[in-house]
């Protein structure tokens, strides 16, 4: 951690409070926006990008991210990966299941290109 | 014969951060994990489901935006704690920390009023999926406010004694302390939305 003079000390301090002020309206942002009635795909995207600027905040300047070792980093960097791997999983499920659904919409839409009875062509 | 532990004072050479400052990293990447693992069973759950309801029309948006006020409130005072230790000043350090603690109260006491009012209308963890990630998510975030809420009182009262002898120490426990509560506060930031707002 950078700034162990009093002066530096303070001037962190402050930053804290406009980083709080920050997460406020953010925080009020996020509840107005929510009001709005968005389609789900769109709320989603907005209340977890809002989410996102708000973790980022926290973990920047409340946990000194912005100002660390790169021991930390590298340790991040696997966490990062692999909480990846966990939303992995429910995407692909969720990806299967759509490509799943628009197939058996597709079946059932198209018409029936032969006759039950029709006989098969034979080989002359 | 006393045996000193290292490097909790002063950064390791290598590793440039005092021990418990790495620890507490490990144990955070730990929690990422543990609550990763909530948020995907989350995920898949309502993508599988043919129907979810939206979150605030069976839940309090209203008491969940004030304890998400009071939770960062509470990780401005953790901060402002440990500024006033790095300038000496262990009287307003306490203050400080005792606002923490009042508003790891506050937040309890909106999230039992929240339990409550669901208890009443009989919505239990087992009524449904919805009810059971949103008991399991809150319920084991609020675990780890107690938890930060006892560690807090400790370092609050007979924990201080150290400021007299060891105040660099001290200070590290509040900075590790206030990683812990600051990474409490980020996984409501995300609980929020994800629970009450969409």
């Amino acid at each position: 951690m950078s700034g162990h003079t009093v002066e530096e000390i303070r001037k962190e301090t402050r930053t804290y409070l406009i980083v709080f002020a920050a997460l406020a309206v953010l925080t009020v942002v996020t509840v107005a926006v929510s009001y709005l009635k968005l389609s789900v795909g769109l709320g989603i995207a907005v209340a977890l990008a809002i989410a996102s600027v708000k973790g980022f905040l926290v973990a920047g300047f409340f946990m000194h991210l912005f100002s660390e070792r790169k021991l930390l980093y590298s340790i991040l960097l696997v966490t990062v990966l692999f909480f990846g791997v966990l939303l992995w999983g429910p995407w692909h499920h969720w990806y299967n299941s759509l490509g799943v659904s628009t197939i058996h919409e597709e079946k059932t839409k198209a018409p029936p290109t032969a006759p039950h009875n029709t006989p098969l062509p034979t080989a002359h | 014969m006393e045996l000193e532990i290292p490097y909790n004072v002063h950064p390791r050479p290598d590793t440039g951060l005092y021990n418990a400052k790495l620890g507490v990293w490990l144990f955070l990447a730990s929690e990422v994990m543990l609550f990763g693992a909530l948020f995907s069973s989350l995920i898949l759950l309502r993508t599988g489901a043919p129907t979810w309801p939206h979150g605030w029309e069976l839940l309090n948006v209203p008491l969940a935006t004030l304890n998400t006020f009071i939770l960062i409130s509470s990780s401005v005072t953790v901060i402002l704690a440990w500024a006033s230790l790095r300038l000496g000043d262990l009287k307003k350090a306490r203050i400080y920390l005792a606002l923490t603690l009042a508003c790891g109260f506050g937040f309890l006491i909106i999230k039992s009023i929240e339990y409550g009012s669901k208890f009443q209308h009989h919505h239990y963890p087992s009524t449904d999926n919805f009810y059971a990630t949103y008991y399991v998510m809150t319920g084991l975030h609020g675990l780890h406010v107690i938890g930060g809420m006892i560690l807090f009182a400790y370092l609050l009262g007979p924990g201080a004694k150290m400021w007299t002898k060891e105040p660099e120490r001290y200070t590290n426990r509040i900075e590790v302390a206030g990683l812990y509560w600051h990474f409490v506060d980020l996984v409501w930031i995300f609980l929020f939305p994800t629970l009450y707002l969409l």
